[in-house]
């Protein structure tokens, strides 16, 4: 007998528990530190309760990337934090941040080099269609620096595919 | 390159990064579930569920609050003064302002205009809310001109970085005003002051010199249309019932000719007459494309006050696809009826899905009839 999929309203309990483990390995991935991944599970947790209105199913791969681009986001924070701390140059094209990828479609290879800051906010504005005001706030920046990261998101967006020849 | 690509792409590239995160599973340098279930928060809370989240949340909204109360004591003396039901707070590197949360002004938001922006920017973004709107422009170089006005209808709060900056008291159009100038390169400057009469905050934030801020804000002026006819709300309230009453008609009237195109992704925008082309939609890149059927379907007769029906009124095809929504923000229109003609014009900002925004000045003549009963 075949199962008919079905859409489940998610709440906070249910995203928790059906991703806690994903978000867990997406900050370990990124902070290499359980207490710090641990933070940005939590952190991550709080905004995604914050708008849980936004999502529609739970199971979707919206919902799924849209966790890991929230917990990601907040991983870096704490990493940005960190390396602040320890007088350490943050450099965002570092290596656990970027995701390897193998794919014919080369725009959304271009996508996924872009460093994880501009990823998540092209992300944010264009697959999740969230305003800028609430992308700045679920990255917890200035609304001006929100508008500032998306216009070099973009820019760099367009080097990429220049070099990829998908622009001229 | 479409949008549709683009989307596609959007679509592939989360896919990526799902089964990229979901792979870590196998990998070694990470905790098993088991581990992972005995490190997480909230992982012990399975029967309790969200309410011990949400306590801990008030509890450290509560812990944040006495916090920020003895800051308050320890920092500043006065802190905190109250104009016009906005607070401001004067904390030790930053003064807040924060809204009454009880105007409901914001009719008079639609009626201001931008009138000066120094030539290096140019218009970014625009967004829209029942309390506040907040303008965009941007520099080739990065450089950020924010400018907001909020009738504090909702709860917002709106922050000047203080402690690179020194604050001047100067006016602006006769209205006084805070004009905080930064010493460093870091901070951008921001001037702020209060319009008693329309019950709206400004604030504006810019890397700019004291003369350039001070002009924009004495450039930003209710525009002459909305002073002249001070019926925005009727023109409003009579364009919905108008609505109500000729949306079906109007739609009938052109559905055979253009019976493709009113699609389900089709949106007819009101109260725009095209003499010329006056869309100029940029480039795929900067922002996406979308298509939609433009006419004008009626005019409100400020003469009679009585919302006029166009007949043969000019048509334009400009088609977009995947709009969600739509707006026109009249930034001032015109509009004489005399006799059986109609003189337009009008310059308005367009905006379709909160992100394609372009700013328009066009005009035509159009002839009317007038609707039977």
């Amino acid at each position: 007998m075949s199962k008919t999929p079905t859409t489940t309203i998610p709440t906070f309990d249910a995203i928790y528990h059906t991703y806690q483990n994903l978000m867990f390995r997406v900050a370990m991935n990124i902070l290499k530190n359980k207490s710090d991944a641990e933070d940005a599970v939590q952190l991550a947790c709080i905004k995604i309760a914050d708008n849980l209105e936004k999502l529609t199913d739970i199971h979707c791969a919206k919902t799924k990337g849209y966790i890991i681009t929230i917990t990601e986001n907040k991983a870096v924070d704490i990493y940005r934090q960190n390396a602040k701390k320890n007088h350490l140059e943050y450099n965002a094209d570092f290596i656990g941040f970027t995701i390897p990828c193998e794919t014919d479609d080369r725009l959304a290879g271009c996508i996924l080099r872009l460093p994880v800051l501009y990823r998540e906010m092209i992300m944010l504005r264009y697959y999740y269609g969230y305003k800028m005001k609430e992308v700045a706030d679920l990255m917890d920046i200035s609304l001006a620096n929100a508008y500032k990261t998306e216009q070099r998101a973009k820019k760099r967006l367009k080097e990429l595919c220049q070099k990829e020849g998908i622009l001229e | 390159m479409t949008k549709k690509d683009f989307n596609t792409s959007l679509e592939k590239a989360n896919q990526i990064l799902i089964s990229h995160y979901e792979s870590l599973n196998t990998d070694k340098d990470v905790t098993s579930d088991e581990q992972i279930k005995s490190i997480l928060p909230f992982t012990a809370r399975k029967k309790t569920g969200i309410s011990r989240h949400i306590s801990k949340k008030v509890a450290c909204i509560l812990a944040a609050a006495v916090f920020t109360g003895m800051l308050l004591f320890l920092f500043s003396g006065e802190t905190s003064a109250i104009f016009f039901g906005w607070i401001k707070e004067q904390h030790k590197n930053y003064v807040k302002y924060i809204s009454p949360k009880k105007n409901s002004n914001s009719a008079a938001l639609k009626s201001y205009t931008v009138n000066y922006v120094p030539k290096d920017y140019s218009f970014e973004n625009a967004e829209h809310d029942d309390g506040s709107r907040t303008l965009i422009y941007t520099t080739q170089s990065g450089d950020v001109l924010t400018i907001i006005y909020s009738s504090g209808e909702k709860e917002v709060e709106y922050y000047v970085h203080s402690a690179q900056s020194k604050m001047y008291s100067v006016s602006v159009n006769g209205l006084s005003a805070d004009l905080y100038l930064s010493s460093d390169n870091q901070t951008p400057s921001a001037i702020t002051w209060y319009d008693k009469e329309n019950q709206l905050f400004f604030y504006i934030l810019a890397p700019l010199p004291e003369e350039e801020l001070i002009k924009i804000a004495e450039n930003i002026k209710q525009s002459e249309s909305a002073l002249q006819m001070n019926t925005s709300e009727r023109f409003l309230d009579a364009l919905v019932k108008c609505e109500k009453k000729y949306y079906k008609e109007a739609l009938s009237a052109h559905q055979q000719k253009h019976q493709k195109l009113l699609t389900q992704d089709t949106y007819i925008v009101k109260y725009q007459t095209i003499d010329k082309p006056v869309y100029t939609f940029v480039d795929y890149e900067e922002k996406p494309t979308a298509h939609f059927i433009v006419e004008i379907a009626y005019i409100y007769d400020t003469s009679t006050e009585t919302p006029v029906k166009i007949f043969d009124a000019a048509i334009s095809d400009v088609y977009l696809t995947s709009v969600q929504s739509c707006h026109f923000d009249n930034g001032g229109y015109n509009i004489r009826v005399e006799d059986n003609l109609a003189r337009i014009s009008s310059t308005g900002q367009f905006g379709f899905n909160d992100c394609l925004t372009s700013t328009q000045t066009y005009a035509s003549t159009i002839r009317l009839q007038e609707l039977a009963d």
